[in-house]
């Protein structure tokens, strides 16, 4: 099981989070990002972090990039991001169920509480910081994800 | 009747490793191939039929998983090899007890017949 919690305040850290109506703003391109992440060897546990440039170098320096979201090919329990941008601290979501539908996840949380910001940014220049974790009950899974997100001219975080 | 082109399929399985899925060498080829272990156990397995020699998957599981099962059967089957042999030896001895003097050990064996002897 695994959930996602929002912290309307969190002291010590700005995170990165966007609206999507300021996404929309200053959208330039959508782009698919794979990002091979795999679950640890020992069931239930994070694997390790994997860069989101590892395995996909497409992110452009100077460019922002609002995450929608990302598909799968094989559930797992959770894939998760983390990086400066947003305080070190993980959000994610569980992946590849027929109920969740993790390609428009953020933005379909954004659709539920328009008024908050809750699509997660960074720039392109800081690709080799976000990190994605991947847990699940079976050890070693690697889920092949494919990030989701709205490319920008500017920050869509800082309006 | 119905018009089967095929009867009597027979059912197979097989374990499909990611491609990155190793085997690896050391910690540093797994760990750049995103793994926290030096042989992980990836990819899937998938159970199908045999048509004609070609394989047809009829469902797929992950394969971590089936083999974490195949390890616990093999487990529980040892454990219950382990407790049967040791009933049987358990058994056999109560057997052998019933047609016996009861055994009241080395000593007593010796100093029978002096009982006896004095008796």
């Amino acid at each position: 099981m695994s959930w996602l919690t929002e912290y309307q305040d969190l002291p010590g850290v700005q995170a990165s989070f966007a609206n999507w109506n300021s996404v929309q703003a200053n959208r330039f391109t959508e782009i698919g990002v794979a990002c091979n992440a795999v679950a640890s060897g020992t069931k239930g546990a994070y694997g390790a972090t994997r860069a989101a440039n590892a395995d996909d170098t497409r992110w452009t320096g100077g460019r922002w990039y609002a995450v929608i979201g990302f598909t799968v090919q094989l559930p797992v329990t959770t894939i998760s991001f983390k990086g400066p941008m947003w305080g070190n601290f993980r959000f994610g979501l569980p992946a590849g169920l027929p109920t969740v539908s993790t390609a428009n996840y953020f933005l379909d949380l954004q659709r539920q509480y328009p008024n908050e910001n809750l699509i997660p940014v960074f720039n392109g220049y800081d690709a080799g910081s976000v990190l994605l974790e991947v847990a699940d009950a079976a050890a070693s899974t690697s889920p092949k994800i494919d990030i989701i997100a709205v490319e920008c001219k500017n920050n869509p975080a800082s309006g | 009747m119905a018009d089967y082109t095929h009867t009597d399929l027979q059912l197979v399985g097989r374990h499909v490793p990611d491609e990155g899925g190793g085997p690896f060498e050391n910690m540093n080829q797994a760990m750049a191939a995103g793994h926290d272990v030096v042989n992980p156990v990836t990819g899937m397995y998938e159970i199908g039929v045999l048509i004609e020699g070609a394989f047809v998957p009829l469902i797929t599981e992950k394969a971590s998983l089936v083999f974490d099962r195949i390890e616990i059967a093999k487990q529980a089957q040892a454990s219950q090899a382990e407790t049967a042999s040791t009933q049987a030896a358990g058994s056999t001895q109560a057997n052998e007890g019933e047609g016996a003097q009861p055994d009241t050990g080395p000593l007593s064996d010796q100093a029978a017949p002096t009982d006896s002897s004095q008796g």
